[in-house]
């Protein structure tokens, strides 16, 4: 991997960035709390709507709770509701990174600067989210192709693919495309830049602060979990949540929490290193 | 002369086939099963005309008991009464027995058991590999050929056991496979079966529900649903018991039994316990005879407290047959019912002596026989007990008769119903050891330096095969000393493991490979993961989806390699290769014959539909463009590198495209024959066909081996004059075309000679899957080169001087474990999408007769291991593609092409040297699943041919291609390659 000795390198060479490190870990904090206790909802609890609006019959030969019920009964209709709660999620949640982005690149500028940088960012919010819609349905496009080259069937059951690879690009896509900006194939330098960031965060898999690894992790991981989750499908349990797409849906959900937790505690530890080195230094400074 | 490469992977062979001739030989214990039919009818003893089989699926004995376990569930104890109540009311018409089935407890091996009177055992040598319906004799055969006509109502088992026997008009089979289905088969039964009673047509009526088996299955025993089950069969006994006449005689039994959570398979007690009741209006047995206990054996089942009489369910063989007036069949192991015989002082007696003497004679047959050595170690005591009978008398005699039946039956269960442990461990020890020897010498060779790795190859030659011969010669001596302990292992044995074990050992403690951090880092994932499928029946059973998940994600690190390619050229190589092997591996995966277990998640599509075996339309339409286009792409791919002249000009268009051709027509008109699509032709497109096939054979075989053999080499040399530094001199430039691939591209079309006669034995939309395999193959080829030239050049970045890039021979060219995996995994994909399943009937023995309109010995034999396993040897002969592909002829370094071609040889070995450990030890441990014979067994058989053929696709491949390829290159370029 060649993550590990970039990541070394950031600890070495970090002494003398600690003292701008910025990141606001309170709100970081509590957000990806938030986030991803809200995430865990809209996949168990936002489904059980259905019951509301069409109280189902379930099958008296598999006994199950109603609980599981109202998620396996129709598995599309399951994926409609938590795709319709993960772009609410995701809008929300994107924002903070995106607010964060911003305030840790236009840090240090003069208060004049700021102010037109806070301008430009405002103006640009909404084109930059269609953008960023644009390209997280073309990723469920290339995520759908590739589920059905991991042989998913390639005729039937398209609305579940679909919605699964729709659901996968929102919690894997939405956010970084939306704070760092879409790849594009064009030739200027912005988006050659841009096209190197997504590089290096997503092939090279070496994120460098705590919002490119709140970013990172959680993509990673939730493509992880989907594909961990395609293996209880084979089992002769004959069972209703084994029905297409249920297992790897979930499994990418809990993907994503888990790789937000993680992105969350990898980052706070850094943070705690980095503080104790700076106080180190203070002291020694002191002392000398 | 014989390479070292060729001895070294001879010897991986050798070991190989050693334990798996170890484990096999304790596993799949083989009974013959000889074709004679018993002769000899009695009519004195008959005493009915009919008889009525009523089978209900997993009735266990309890379920009919008079005193069943205590405390009473309300489920399925004191239900079915009638037995009982007919028992209590006419004791010497009606007789409740608990009856021993013999496991494996699976209706199939039951109903084997319960019509032939034999024991079951997963091989039936000298029957037909490919049905499962009975050669033996049985009762069934007898009825057949007494003229007497046989009914059916119920599970189509029957029908694939016996195709031929039962009347058409009478036989109403069902589907036994739905386990969901809890009625159909049941009301089959009542709607068909009490119709019949109100007529004789028929003299045998056959009834067979499924569903107490399916309701046990499904809820367990404990549930409503089996108490209104067998309240429905309570009342169809009912039903019968009223329909029935003086001279129909009835039997009711279950096949085998339960366990507590209602399934069953294996050897517990519940499962063997079975009930079985026999009813006959006129009496049977007269309370005025006595019959001495020491013959009517009982037995207590768990948690009652009264004992019953305990009978083998094979028992009813032998009684069936003399109540019916018929001979005993042949291979019947079992003994007359004593009761049902009581009528007068003489009945028992003689039914005895008859069965006795069928038992003996079957004995005297089978010893004869060529596997009659089984028998030496029992023959003394049979003798014995044979004698014994003459020198009795009376109820004595009785006894002695007994005494000599049980004794053949109790033999004849250890020979052929127990696995041998010892046999197997020492194979599971054999094949273990031989992984981690492979695995030794796969890295060490890596360490050994360029210079010395042919006398290190050699050592390793003579010091593996002295230590086996010292192994083979003390393994006498210690058989000798230790065959008491070594039970029913023979001398040849001991002397082969102690062979195997010590060269073995002797290659392990001689190569120790140095164990790193990062040895144990590069895990192959996907063969761990791919050997643990096998400890479950789900993954096994699907196993040809989940290879194909495999597949594709074990080419997802190439894919963010190529993400982070520092240039567009190799950025769009890797990323347009992957596409490419993606696709094609995905399409490959739309073939597929689906096996029994896949319903109803799989249809069919390598066939027009599930009951035929014709080509679908697409396959006829997409045939001749495939074996069109195969070669053309194959072309396009060798141009990339320059490499497509020299031999490749003419070999691909001249006879690929010819061969290919030729072996798509040959289907075509195989179809064309059988679909009868140009009318009757008579004999003509046969013959034309056969024509055909064996001139395509022919000339691949020969003249494509001959004329590669002469010149192995895809160069081909431009020249062009251009100015050099003075202009008034004018040079000659010469450039080499095909020089980066000099190694690959010949190799390539050695490999073409075999692609060509596998298709030929390949079905047509087997032809389609093999040509996307092969370009499947070509752009895995590409890749792999491609990321390490990322790789190369990476490195080269970061080292101190990055100038090294330009040097194109400094690229890493070691190769690594997780290269070889996608291919063996492509070769696994192919097989199941060529239209094999790890089941028996997947085998397609049409293309047995591919080179000639009869079975002939051996071009119908290889034609079929072609078919069935043409990929293995396929992707084992192009492992060294891997090492070979795009590597330059340099002076330096010289490539060791020998040494890495070796790597990737033991590499690919490995691989399925483990999936065969993996398919043994699961077998073995899991042998008494449920499902041991269904699904481990024959994926245990699946992978020790996929190792042996692998093993001696790497042989061919390795020692004898690459060998030529590498010394006609060295000839070529000077003395620059190191083979």
């Amino acid at each position: 991997m060649p993550a590990k000795p970039k990541a070394a390198k950031t600890l070495v060479s970090s002494p003398t960035n600690v003292q701008h490190a910025f990141f606001p870990y309170a709100r970081y904090t509590s957000v990806v709390g938030v986030h991803t206790s809200l995430v865990a909802f809209t996949a168990l609890f936002l489904p059980q709507t259905s019951l509301l609006l069409w109280p189902m019959l379930a099958d008296p030969d598999r006994p199950q709770s109603q609980f599981q019920d109202a998620l396996t009964d129709s598995p599309v209709i399951t994926l409609a509701w938590i795709v319709a709660g993960l772009v609410v999620l995701q809008v929300w949640w994107a924002g903070w990174i995106r607010q964060w982005c911003f305030e840790y690149t236009s840090r240090g500028g003069t208060s004049d600067q700021i102010k037109v940088d806070r301008y430009q960012y405002d103006r640009g919010r909404f084109s930059k989210l269609g953008r960023a819609a644009v390209f997280t349905s073309c990723v469920a496009l290339v995520f759908h192709a590739t589920i059905v080259l991991f042989g998913a069937p390639s005729a039937s059951h398209l609305p579940h693919t679909l919605l699964l690879a729709m659901v996968l690009a929102l919690l894997s896509a939405f956010a970084p495309a939306y704070a760092l900006g879409s790849p594009s194939l064009s030739s200027d330098t912005s988006s050659l830049i841009t096209r190197l960031n997504w590089t290096r965060l997503f092939a090279e898999l070496s994120p460098r602060n705590p919002i490119e690894r709140a970013l990172v992790y959680p993509a990673v991981a939730t493509l992880l979990g989907a594909w961990l989750g395609a293996f209880p499908i084979a089992l002769d349990w004959d069972r209703p949540w084994q029905a297409w797409p249920l297992t790897p849906l979930f499994g990418g959900i809990a993907g994503y929490i888990v790789g937000s937790l993680s992105a969350l505690s990898v980052s706070a530890l850094q943070w705690l290193a980095d503080e104790n080195i700076r106080r180190e230094q203070s002291e020694k400074q002191k002392t000398t | 002369m014989i390479s070292r490469e060729f001895r070294i992977l001879l010897w991986v062979l050798c070991v190989h086939l050693a334990g798996i001739y170890l484990f096999t030989k304790g596993f799949l214990l083989t009974r013959l099963a000889l074709p004679d039919r018993g002769a000899y009818a009695n009519t004195e003893l008959a005493t009915h005309k009919r008889a009525v089989l009523l089978v209900i699926d997993a009735l266990r004995f309890d379920f009919i008991a008079e005193y069943p376990p205590e405390p009473a569930s309300p489920f399925h104890h004191n239900i079915l009464t009638l037995p009982r109540e007919l028992t209590a009311a006419h004791p010497e018409q009606s007789f409740i027995f608990n009856a021993h089935s013999d496991p494996p407890t699976t209706t199939l091996q039951r109903l084997k058991g319960l019509t032939t009177g034999s024991l079951p055992t997963f091989v039936d040598a000298g029957e037909n590999f490919g049905g499962s319906s009975i050669h033996e004799d049985s009762i069934i055969h007898q009825l057949n050929a007494a003229g007497r006509k046989i009914a059916l109502a119920g599970d189509d088992t029957w029908l694939t056991l016996f195709p031929d026997a039962f009347q058409p008009n009478l036989t109403f089979a069902f589907d036994s496979f739905n386990v969901e289905d809890l009625h159909t088969v049941d009301e089959g039964v009542i709607d068909n079966l009490l119709p019949l009673m109100q007529h004789h047509s028929w003299d045998f009526a056959i009834g067979h529900g499924l569903g107490v088996d399916h309701a046990g299955h499904r809820v367990g025993p404990d549930h409503p649903v089996l108490r209104a089950k067998l309240e429905q069969m309570n009342h169809l006994l009912r039903d019968v018991v009223a329909a029935m006449d003086d001279d129909t005689l009835l039997i009711m039994l279950g096949d085998h039994g339960m366990d507590r959570m209602g399934n069953h398979g294996g050897d517990s007690v519940l499962e063997t316990m079975s009930a079985l009741w026999v009813y006959s209006k006129i009496p049977l047995s007269l309370p005025e005879h006595t019959i001495p206990d020491a013959i009517l054996p009982t037995i207590t089942f768990p948690d009652a407290t009264v004992p019953q009489r305990h009978v083998q369910q094979i028992d009813l063989v032998p009684t069936i047959s003399l109540l019916l007036g018929l001979p005993i069949p042949f291979n019947n192991l079992g003994t007359v019912i004593p009761e049902l015989f009581n009528r007068d002082g003489s009945s028992l007696q003689k039914a005895m002596e008859l069965n006795a003497a069928q038992i003996r004679h079957y004995l005297d047959a089978y010893r004869s026989s060529s596997s009659g050595k089984e028998l030496d170690a029992a023959w003394h005591d049979f003798s014995f007990a044979w004698d014994d009978i003459d020198s009795m008398d009376g109820n004595d005699r009785l006894v002695a008769l007994d005494n000599f039946t049980r004794l053949a039956l109790s033999a004849c269960r250890v020979l052929w119903a127990q696995f041998n442990t010892f046999l197997m461990s020492a194979g599971l020890a054999v094949i273990g050891l031989s992984i981690v020897a492979g695995w030794a010498l796969y890295s060490k060779l890596r360490d050994v330096e360029d210079d010395e790795w042919e006398k290190w190859v050699d050592d390793k030659v003579l010091w593996s095969f002295s230590a086996s011969a010292v192994g083979f010669a003390i393994g006498y001596p210690t058989h000798i000393m230790f065959h008491e302990y070594l039970d029913g292992v023979a001398t040849h044995q001991t002397m082969l493991f102690a062979a195997a074990i010590s060269s073995l050992l002797v290659m392990i403690t001689t190569t120790r490979p140095t164990i790193t951090l990062k040895s144990l880092k590069s895990l192959p994932i996907f063969l761990i993961l791919h050997t643990l499928c096998f400890a479950s029946n789900s993954f096994t059973v699907w196993e040809d989806r989940i290879v194909l998940f495999f597949l594709i994600s074990s080419i997802v690190p190439s894919v963010i390699t190529g993400f982070t390619a520092p240039t567009s050229r190799l950025r769009y190589r890797i990323l347009g290769f992957s596409a490419l092997f993606a696709v094609c591996t995905r399409l490959m995966a739309m073939s597929t014959v689906c096996r029994e277990e896949q319903h109803p998640y799989c249809a069919v599509t390598f066939y027009a539909s599930e009951s035929s075996s014709a080509p679908p339309i697409i396959s006829l339409l997409l045939a001749f463009p495939v074996a069109i286009a195969v070669p053309r792409v194959v072309r396009r791919i060798l141009r990339i590198s320059k490499s497509d002249s020299g031999l490749a000009a003419t070999f691909i268009p001249l006879l690929l495209t010819p061969s290919l051709i030729a072996g798509t027509l040959f289907w075509m008109l195989e179809w064309a024959d059988s679909a009868q699509v140009l009318g009757d032709m008579g004999d003509v497109l046969r013959v034309v066909r056969t024509g055909l096939a064996r001139t395509a054979a022919a000339v691949m075989l020969i003249g494509g081996i001959s004329i590669w053999w002469t010149s192995p080499v895809c160069l081909a040399i431009s020249k062009s004059q251009s100015s050099g530094a003075s202009a008034t001199q004018e040079k000659t430039e010469v450039t080499v075309l095909g020089f980066a691939n000099a190694f690959g591209s010949p190799y390539l079309m050695f490999w073409l000679i075999f692609l060509s006669i596998v298709w030929l034995m390949t079905q047509l939309s087997g032809q389609i899957v093999l040509g996307l395999s092969s370009i499947a193959l070509l752009s895995y080829l590409e890749i792999i080169d491609s990321v390490r030239d990322v790789h190369g050049l990476n490195a080269a970045f970061t080292s101190a001087t990055p100038s090294s890039t330009l040097d194109l021979t400094n690229t890493n060219r070691d190769l690594v474990f997780s290269e070889i995996v996608p291919l063996a995994l492509l070769a696994t994909h192919t097989y199941y999408s060529t239209g094999h399943q790890a089941t028996f009937p997947s085998v397609q023995w049409k293309s047995a007769f591919v080179l000639g309109k009869t079975l002939s010995f051996p071009f119908s034999h290889v034609s079929v291991a072609l078919n069935t396993f043409g990929s293995f040897l396929l992707f084992a002969l192009a492992i060294p593609l891997v090492v070979l592909w795009n590597l330059p002829p340099v002076p330096h370094p010289r490539p060791k092409i020998g040494a890495s071609a070796l790597r990737a040889a033991l590499g690919m070995s490995l691989y399925f040297a483990v999936l065969a450990f993996g398919a043994a030890a699961c077998a073995a441990v899991l042998r008494r699943h449920l499902m041991v014979w269904k699904i481990f067994a024959p994926r245990y058989l699946v992978a020790v041919f996929e190792l042996g053929v692998v093993d001696v696709g790497v042989l061919v491949g390795v020692g004898v291609g690459v060998g030529k390829v590498g010394r006609e290159i060295g000839r070529v370029f000077g003395k620059v390659v190191d083979t």
